[in-house]
Parts: structure tokens; C-alpha cells; sequence
């Protein structure tokens, strides 16, 4: 899939009426959870200051954090790698689990993952991964990737899901959501108890520790990181923070933003692998650090702001964009707000021209982010880029100095009201608007310009 | 206010799922799990801590402590309920903070069906900010071992948002406090 697409795949998206509906009531479902719990909290405006503070001055100073990070971590006996692009990221991953010689890891929901295409590299390198966050082993049954970032098969009504455990897993149908959880926790325990190697993400890795911290619901990635022999954690750079004492404040905000809870029925702290004091974990604790471009994009003034990112995906669910083409269009493994600010700036900005003209500059993202980034803003400016860089069609560019010339006049702008109402009249509801009449009639234009109506009233002393 | 705390807890405890007893000594707890639970003694097992911090004998369970480390999984994945202690208990959100221990391993709170948190009401800490310091002054940076914090049975909403209970963790979880109303 290509961001490059995004126009053909949105078309699709929107008018497929099943797809949005599924959309509309899972976003609106996590929308009003999280307005219960963040409404109770009196300062919320406060920490999310205080965190845009501390993430910004995590990215600004990204270097010094990263070294002493991985100081605290060796200093907890972990084995830490570090990986400049994602090639040598997956080359890193393979060789430690090739060296246990496993030929299957177990697998907790992890994005950086998905940006590596990890899965798809081991498979080809003959190693069985299982996904087993439910949500990621669906998408995975079904041969698909992610649709949202926290929320992976909210594309999936309970009736797809039935249907794919029938055929995928031979088991008689039920649409109902306990049988069907039911079954994925009795095949996929099997599974924890016989892995030797389990790959997890991490949402926040804190300087002055070296502590891991994993936020989940389901209980996956404690099994990934308590029965096999060796874990690895795979993050990017900016998942740091500066401390331990800086990881409340960052647990308050992402279970509230992401799924409306006030704290997630599991959060853990990894401080290194089997010990005295862990008598159980992993034996070997590895680490891949991977950097893929972001240390450039930290240098930027203003896009470092996409590296404050705690990938909550509260952002998805307030866009009015994302509720109607899904995040499959997007193209990326970063959909929503987010990802049209990420994609263009970390990945490919040709490929992703489109993304940031999917938004209506609203701002509900940049409302309700908790780490308080400028979305909306980052988006506009992303826009000027694209125009500067030339990837916009010599069409729309004469259209612009066109629509700027009549702009700049006011006798110009009443002109060419005068012509569109001749058009309108002349053409009726056929009035062609590419882009816009395939779906919706042209409005009818007034024969007397606002402007007109002013002079006569003045006039006529009104 | 030690009393608002402990309400607070309880009651956020009960909203994620999870249910949450107060018991005025530790004798109580027996009698408590006895009441909930109807598992032969060998389908429970109980964290070697649990015995110490409270100085109690007879508990209604294995302590893990006389099962060696080789046999433990196999014992934790057949066991029906696992019992352990805590390190914090955190009013604002229903969170138990469990700190790896030697007497006290993940699986145990992990593997088996259900999960029981034996606290003590001195345990109860306004936030997790509060905890958080606490723990960083017990244990010099680079000694802290690994630490869960648990807030209601294991969970899931990811097919159409519906709410399931019992995915891969414990599909029950309950905390006994020691203290007074
Ligand atoms: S940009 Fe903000 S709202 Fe969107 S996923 Fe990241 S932290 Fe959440």
C-alpha cells in the first residue's frame, strides 16, 4: 500500500456505507470514554503543558537523552542495539532470534513493528510470528495490516470477524465477542507457553532507569516479556523521556486519551532481564534502538513536534477525515492526523502529497492531543512545502494565480461573481465542479453580489 | 482521610472489573477466599511474602516458595488462583503496584485463572506520582527490579468495542485490604 494512492482509496472508502458506519461507532464510542475520565481531571490543561514541555525537551536534546538512556539500560544487564535505518533494525532482530535458533516468536501489538514490516521479513526468512494482541492476531488471520493505531481491526464488524475465525480456524460460527476471545486465549496460550522468543514495543523508556514501560489491556504483552526465554524491545528514539518520576504524568495521559480508561489493566515496568530480584523474565533482554530518520527530523524547527507523539490515536478518532475513509486509505502505517503530519516529513513527501490536504484544518486534533501538538498547524505548513517543492499539476497552479489576481480586486471579484451566476443560470444543476458536482450540486449563485445589496441599502440611507 | 483513600479505591477497583474486601485482621482472608472461591488447596498458590508481611500461618494455599523454580510454570498454568502482595495501592486510578520480588514472580499473578492482592491499608497512596517516589527512595537507580501495576482483570474492546473480560491474563481480580472502615 501507498500513501500515493490516498485520493483513489479515500474514493473508495467513502462510499462504502457498511465501512464508515463500522468507523463512525467505534471512534464515537472512544471519543465518549475519554471525555468521562479526562473531564474529571481539574488540571488537564496543566499536564498536557507539562508533558509538550518534557517531550519537547526529550526531542530537543535527543542525543544526550539517548546516550544516557542506554547507559541506565546496560547498567540493568540489558543488551542494547542500536539502529540507523530499518533495514539494519530487522537485520539486528533476525540475528538475535536466529542465534536462540527459534523458528517462532510470540508477538505483542507494536507500531514500530508495523514501520519496519517486520512480520513480512521474518515470515520470508522462514520464522512464524504470532500476533497476540487480538485486535493485531484479526488483522493478522485476515492477511491485512492496521486500520487504527491503538484499535488495529476497527474496520472489522463482529459478523467479518465470525466469518474469518470459521474459515481461518475451523471452528463452528459465533458472532459473539466472548466466544470469539475465548478462542484466541486457548490457542494463543499454547503458543506463549512454547516460544522461546518474544518481540514487544515500548511506549515509554524513561533516561535516568533504563525502565521499559509497556501500556496493554489484555495481558499479551506480559506473557511476551514473562514466559520466553529472551525478549527483545523494539523502539524508536524518541520513545524516551527524561525519567522515572516523569512516567506518572505520562500514564495518566495515554490510557484516558487512548481508550477512555483511567489507567489500563496493565502497565509494565521492565528494569532488566531474570535477576535476584526478577526471579522470573526473560534470561536475555534486548534492546533495538532504531533512529530511521528521526534524529534529522528532531534537528527541524518545526516538524520535531511529530516526535512528541505518544500514539494514543485520540487524534484519529476526533478527525472528521479518518471517520469517513477509515485509516487503511491513508496509505501509511501512520493514519489520522498524525500520520498526514508523519508520513510526508519521516518517509516520503512526494509520495505523500495528498495526506496533508486530507484534513478540513479544523483543529479537533490539535485540541485533544494530549501531548498538545499543533496538527492542524504542522499540516497547513506541510501544504506550503509541497506547493514550494513544485508537486503540485501546472493546472491548479494557473487556477491559484488566477483566483489570487481576482482576489486582489474588488471590481475583478465582482466580475467574476457576474460570470459564475451567468454560468449557474445558463448551465442549471449541471454546472460542472470537478471534484465536487460528482457528488454534490453546484449552489446557486445570487444574482445581486452581497456587495451590490450593500451599496443600495447605503444609498437608500438603510 | 486514610478512610476517603480507601473508599476511593474500592470503588474504582469495582468500575474496571475487579472487586476489592476489607478485612479488619489478616485471619480474615481465609475466610474471605474460602467464601469466593470453592478450589482444592492445591489449585491455589500463594506468594511466600504474603505469610511474612502479615506474619500469618495456615493460609488456604501452596506457598510459592516450596515449589522449585523448575516445576513452577507448569504448577502456576494448571493452578486456579494465585495470591500475592503489594507494594502500593493507588486510590486516583484502582492500582495495585507489585514489585517483583524473590518470593513473588510475574506468573504468579500472571498464569493463573484468577488473582488475589493481599494489602495492607498503610499501603494506600493518593497517585502513582506519590508511589513512584517512594519506590525510587527504597531502591538506588540501577537496583530497581521490574514492576506490574494492575488495575482489574485482563481486557479486551477490540471487536466493535465490546467490552470482554478474561483475554490473556487473569479473567478475575480481586484485592483484600487489611485495615479498618
Ligand atoms: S498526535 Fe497527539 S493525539 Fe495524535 S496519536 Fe499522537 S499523541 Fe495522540
Amino acid at each position: 500500500m501507498k500513501s500515493s494512492q490516498f485520493k483513489i482509496r479515500a474514493r473508495q472508502a467513502v462510499g462504502d456505507a457498511d465501512l464508515r458506519s463500522k468507523i463512525k461507532k467505534a471512534t464515537g464510542i472512544s471519543l465518549l470514554k475519554r471525555e468521562q475520565v479526562v473531564s474529571e481531571i481539574a488540571d488537564w490543561e496543566d499536564l498536557r503543558r507539562r508533558a509538550h514541555e518534557l517531550r519537547k525537551e526529550t526531542v530537543d536534546n535527543i542525543d544526550s537523552y539517548l546516550r544516557r538512556f542506554i547507559e541506565s539500560a546496560r547498567r540493568n544487564n540489558a543488551i542494547v542495539h542500536e539502529a540507523d535505518d530499518h533495514k539494519t533494525a530487522n537485520k539486528i532482530i533476525y540475528d538475535i532470534i536466529r542465534r536462540v535458533s527459534a523458528h517462532t516468536v510470540v508477538k505483542s501489538k507494536s507500531m514500530i513493528t508495523e514501520e519496519l514490516h517486520l512480520n513480512t521479513m521474518l515470515e520470508e526468512n522462514g520464522i512464524r510470528v504470532i500476533e497476540t494482541d487480538l485486535g493485531e492476531y484479526i488483522v493478522q488471520l485476515a492477511g491485512e495490516t492496521p486500520s487504527h493505531i491503538t484499535a488495529p481491526a476497527l474496520h472489522k464488524s463482529k459478523e467479518d470477524i465470525a466469518r474469518l475465525f470459521h474459515e481461518k480456524l475451523n471452528i463452528p460460527y459465533s458472532d459473539d465477542p466472548v466466544k470469539l476471545t475465548a478462542v484466541a486465549r486457548e490457542r494463543l496460550r499454547d503458543e506463549f507457553l512454547k516460544a522461546r522468543v518474544g518481540i514487544t514495543g515500548v511506549n515509554f523508556a524513561t533516561a535516568d532507569t533504563g525502565t521499559l514501560t509497556i501500556v496493554e489491556n489484555e495481558a499479551n504483552a506480559r506473557l511476551c516479556t514473562t514466559l520466553p526465554e529472551v525478549h527483545i524491545a523494539i523502539m524508536s528514539i524518541e520513545k524516551i523521556i527524561p525519567s522515572f518520576d516523569d512516567l506518572p504524568l505520562f500514564l495518566k495521559l495515554l490510557p484516558r486519551s487512548a481508550s477512555g480508561q483511567r489507567m489500563t489493566s496493565y502497565v509494565t515496568c521492565i528494569n532488566g532481564p531474570r535477576s535476584y530480584h526478577n526471579p522470573d523474565g526473560p534470561r536475555q533482554l534486548h534492546i533495538v534502538i532504531l533512529d530511521g530518520g528521526r534524529k534529522q527530523l528532531a534537528k527541524h524547527p518545526a516538524w520535531k513536534e511529530a516526535l512528541y507523539c505518544i500514539r494514543c490515536g485520540a487524534c484519529m478518532n476526533i478527525c472528521p477525515i479518518y471517520q469517513s475513509v477509515g485509516g487503511h486509505a491513508y496509505g501509511s502505517v501512520y493514519p489520522g492526523p498524525i500520520g498526514s503530519v508523519i508520513t510526508p516529513t519521516l518517509f516520503n513527501m512526494k509520495d505523500a502529497q495528498d495526506l496533508p490536504f486530507a484534513s478540513s484544518l479544523c483543529g479537533a486534533c490539535t485540541d485533544i492531543c494530549p501531548v498538545k501538538i499543533d496538527l492542524h498547524h504542522h499540516l497547513l505548513f506541510e501544504r506550503r512545502e509541497i506547493v514550494n517543492r513544485g508537486y503540485k499539476s501546472s493546472v491548479e497552479k494557473i487556477g491559484m494565480v488566477l483566483w489570487r489576481w481576482i482576489m486582489l480586486s474588488p471590481g475583478r471579484l465582482e466580475f467574476a461573481g457576474r460570470v459564475g451566476w451567468f454560468f449557474r443560470k445558463l448551465l442549471g444543476k449541471n454546472m460542472p465542479a470537478p471534484g465536487w458536482t460528482p457528488h454534490r450540486q453546484f449552489p446557486r449563485i445570487p444574482l445581486r453580489s452581497f456587495r451590490s445589496i450593500m451599496r443600495s441599502d447605503k444609498k437608500h440611507g438603510k | 482521610m486514610e478512610n476517603k483513600l480507601l473508599y476511593r479505591f474500592q470503588s474504582r477497583i469495582q468500575e474496571s472489573g475487579g472487586w476489592c474486601e476489607i478485612s479488619a485482621s489478616g485471619d480474615g482472608i481465609s475466610d474471605i477466599l474460602n467464601s469466593k472461591y470453592m478450589f482444592e488447596k492445591e489449585k491455589i498458590v500463594i506468594s511466600g511474602r504474603v505469610a511474612k508481611e502479615l506474619q500469618l500461618s495456615g493460609l488456604p494455599g501452596m506457598c510459592i516458595d516450596e515449589v522449585k523454580p523448575n516445576n513452577r510454570r507448569a504448577l502456576l498454568s494448571e493452578a486456579k488462583l494465585g495470591v500475592t502482595f503489594c507494594d502500593g495501592l493507588i486510590a486516583e486510578t484502582g492500582t495495585v503496584v507489585l514489585i517483583n520480588h524473590p518470593s513473588e514472580p510475574r506468573e504468579l499473578s500472571l498464569l493463573p485463572e484468577y488473582h488475589v492482592v493481599i494489602a495492607k491499608q498503610t499501603q494506600l497512596y493518593e497517585s502513582l506520582d506519590k508511589c513512584f517516589t517512594k519506590i525510587k527512595q527504597l531502591y538506588p537507580a540501577g537496583s530497581i527490579p521490574s514492576i506490574t501495576l494492575v488495575s482489574g482483570p485482563s481486557r479486551t474492546s477490540d471487536i466493535e468495542k465490546t467490552l470482554v473480560i478474561g483475554v490473556h491474563g487473569p479473567v478475575e481480580f480481586g484485592v483484600i485490604i487489611i485495615g479498618s472502615r
